[in-house]
């Protein structure tokens, strides 16, 4: 169809503008559209596991950060594994950087560097181009802002499991904690001052400076210092000058000897000044006193807030963890999960029932409220599971009877307490001191924290102890396992059904048509 | 009622052509090979994000197909004339050949839903939450390029020319930009705009990402409904030109 007769050129050009002012005005509502809810947006996570719905306190961070100039980079210096698990592990990660990319308006940027592919000079180059001087290992994530860099391994990201393995032998991630971590690596990123958390020494305690398999090594430096940005350091606190002032938080973990009474005098002097107290024992070896008066100094002391360490060791058979040893997969009555966490309390409020936090050896915890200074609150943040749970007394001690079974009036039963907080304002002054204390130091030891350790309640006690709640997040999500081995069999039945069967009933249907419209 | 009546003619119109079958047919067998390979070397269950990929790109070669004929064919047959002079607007015939030609692309990515009941069959646990974000992105980008392919069909009558032109356009919105986006931080000029954030925002690639993981997000439902309309405002621009030009 042409124009009419009477339409000249100019009136056709008038047209043609007019429509063109039209399709103007269309694509600028458009990208008003666009702009605007490039500002004003929401993301729907439907997947089974929520996996990438943020908590509140990320995006708080995040919001902070993407209203900011500053500029975060992560970077993943990636090695596979023969399993498959680091892949899984970097695919979860790489979409967990993805949202914290998305809600930071690009403030986060992150890049994977794959080792193996790039070679040395690739690393190298890789390290220049992003101006990185930290030293790292297969599979190590550097975060960092300006000149600030902060060092963790993806392994921390997750939980494992070595039971269910898979036909290939493969072992599950089970649990996610990328988000915890990620979020507290950012704001240590930002500080300004780092807390210093101080580690008790001359009582034969474990070193946070040990790198053997008993030490703390791990947990002090990896975890604490260059993952969350804490100052570690180690004092003896008998001397004249007791403890420091710049001391944000005391550690004593796993003493072998008794506190004497300079340090106590000092402890507590630490204590009435609004100090904060992380205690970590252990039933350990030389559990002799089936009274629990094992140090009567130190335990004396805790027993002035209302908690009463014992001496014993947990067995908990519900919740016993399985190792693979060997081709052999074997339990451990006192390595367990812990079944039952406080829901109130800052510690343990964000912990749901697929948490998982571990204890190797642990020692029963007793309240006393009654026995707490006025005004102090006792809480019991933890315990083992009631059924098949008890503590054990005298299992390693003098008579070397090693049970191993409940023996009424005699073993505590449970269910136990094996983490306790304690907070309060102690008279004449304004500042609250607050005291954890948890039965079992050794899930947190060079040895068994790569396994099976998980260091999230040690690590809330910590932010919760430094005044820092607002990094306590939800914990690790379950990492749901969606591994598929498909036999021979399922392969070939996969094969029929999706690639011959479905095309060749779209044939069937068109010929179907076809000779019906002939027919027709 | 006339739009309804025009987009019922247009969705079974496509059944009476055998170039419907002979299009529906690869379709299922590129993407039943395609998930039965992902499945086999990814091992997992999800397989379908991996797919989502696939399948962005195989509707950039599919659907130029199915809507080359929509208004070119008219246009070279004359029925256009016909069409145009009806007492249909041409809102209604822009919109009737879009959900006509949409519905048959649903109709198509259909039967791969089976592939979710598959991997159930075998013993896996796909993400059910995952998959339905998935197919809300292909939805919707499907939309996008249909709308695309309908206004290209209207500005010519050569059904071979307007599949090319769609698939080229088609082709430079979801990878050439990719590409660009990745080059464009180099550019000088980047300091003023963030291009490479630009460029990314109009990549269709980027913009199906997040529903591959799961996640729905505004921003990328309001870009491919903006294209929609678009590229329907366009064809309705179009389709009116003839009277004026």
């Amino acid at each position: 169809m042409s124009a009419p007769a009477m339409w000249g050129t100019r009136a056709r050009l008038g047209v043609a503008a007019n429509v063109a002012g039209q399709v103007a005005f269309v694509v600028a509502i458009l990208i008003a559209l666009n702009w605007l809810s490039a500002r004003r947006y929401r993301r729907v996570d439907l997947t089974d596991d929520v996996s990438y719905t943020l908590g509140g306190k990320t995006l708080g961070v995040l919001e902070k950060i993407s209203s900011a100039d500053d500029r975060y980079q992560v970077v993943v210096f990636f090695a596979p594994d023969e399993y498959g698990a680091w892949e899984a592990a970097l695919a979860r990660t790489r979409d967990l950087l993805e949202e914290y990319r998305t809600r930071s308006n690009g403030r986060i940027t992150y890049e994977v560097v794959p080792l193996l592919s790039v070679g040395r000079e690739g690393v190298a180059s890789a390290k220049r181009r992003l101006e990185l001087r930290s030293e790292f290992t297969a599979n190590d994530v550097i975060f960092k802002k300006g000149d600030v860099e902060r060092t963790v391994n993806l392994k921390e990201f997750f939980g494992q499991e070595w039971e269910d393995m898979g036909p290939r032998g493969t072992p599950r991630l089970t649990s996610f904690n990328g988000e915890s971590i990620v979020t507290a690596m950012l704001v240590a990123l930002s500080q300004e001052r780092p807390i210093r958390i101080a580690f008790t020494a001359g009582h034969e305690e474990i070193s946070p400076d040990d790198a053997e398999p008993t030490g703390w090594g791990a947990f002090a430096h990896q975890i604490l210092e260059k993952r969350e940005g804490y100052a570690i350091t180690r004092i003896e606190i008998g001397g004249v000058n007791g403890v420091p002032k710049e001391v944000d938080v005391l550690a004593i973990v796993s003493p072998r000897r008794d506190f004497s009474e300079a340090d106590l005098r000092n402890l507590r002097l630490f204590m009435e000044g609004g100090g904060r107290l992380f205690v970590a024992l252990d039933a350990g070896p030389e559990v002799d006193d089936p009274n629990g008066k094992r140090f009567p100094n130190l335990f004396g002391f805790l027993g002035t807030y209302g908690i009463e360490p014992q001496g014993d060791i947990v067995f908990d058979e519900d919740n016993a963890l399985q190792f693979l040893q060997g081709e052999r997969i074997s339990r451990d009555k006192t390595a367990f999960r812990i079944a039952w966490f406080d829901r109130e309390h800052a510690v343990t409020r964000k912990f749901t029932a697929d948490t998982e936090v571990t204890m190797a050896g642990a020692c029963t915890l007793m309240i006393d409220p009654g026995r707490a200074p006025e005004g102090f609150r006792v809480v019991e943040l933890a315990k083992s599971s009631s059924g098949k749970a008890y503590g054990e007394r005298g299992y390693l001690g003098s008579d070397k009877t090693q049970r191993d079974r409940f023996t009424p009036n005699v073993d505590i039963p449970g269910p136990l307490t094996l983490a306790v907080a304690a907070s309060g304002t102690a008279k004449g002054t304004t500042v609250e001191t607050r005291l954890f204390v948890m039965g079992d130091a050794t899930a947190l030891v060079n040895g068994v924290l790569p396994q099976f350790g998980r260091p999230d309640l040690a690590l809330n006690a910590i932010r919760w102890l430094a005044k820092q709640e607002h990094l306590i997040q939800e914990s690790s999500k379950r990492n749901v396992d969606r591994t598929l081995h498909l036999t021979a069999a399922q392969d070939g039945w996969i094969f029929r059904v999706c690639v011959l069967f479905l095309p060749l009933m779209a044939i069937a249907f068109g010929g179907t048509m076809w000779l019906t419209r002939r027919s027709q | 009622m006339n739009f309804f009546v025009q987009a019922r003619r247009e969705f079974t119109a496509f059944f009476y052509s055998p170039m419907a079958y002979i299009i529906a047919t690869f379709y299922l067998l590129f993407t039943g090979f395609t998930f039965w390979i992902l499945l086999k070397n990814e091992a997992n269950a999800n397989a379908m994000r991996s797919l989502l990929s696939f399948l962005g790109f195989i509707h950039v070669i599919f659907i130029p197909m199915v809507t080359m004929r929509l208004l070119a064919e008219e246009r070279k047959s004359g029925t256009l004339e016909m069409l145009v002079t009806a007492p249909i607007s041409d809102v209604e015939i822009a919109l009737a050949k879009f959900f006509g030609a949409l519905s048959f692309t649903v109709l198509m990515m259909a039967p791969t839903l089976l592939y979710t009941w598959a991997v159930h069959k075998v013993g896996g646990h796909p993400d059910h939450g995952l998959t339905g974000a998935s197919y809300t992105g292909l939805l919707l980008i499907s939309a996008a390029y249909v709308s695309i392919g309908l206004f290209i069909s209207s500005l010519t009558a050569n059904q071979i020319v307007a599949a090319i032109l769609t698939f080229v356009v088609l082709f430079t919105f979801y990878f050439l930009l990719g590409f660009v986006a990745g080059s464009a931080a180099a550019l000088p000029f980047n300091e003023k705009v963030d291009w490479p954030a630009v460029v990314n925002y109009v990549h269709f690639g980027s913009r199906l990402q997040a529903f591959g993981k799961g996640i729905v997000d505004t921003r990328d439902v309001v870009y491919f409904l903006s294209v929609v309309a678009l590229g329907l405002f366009l064809t309705v621009k179009s389709l009116e030109s003839r009277r004026w030009r």
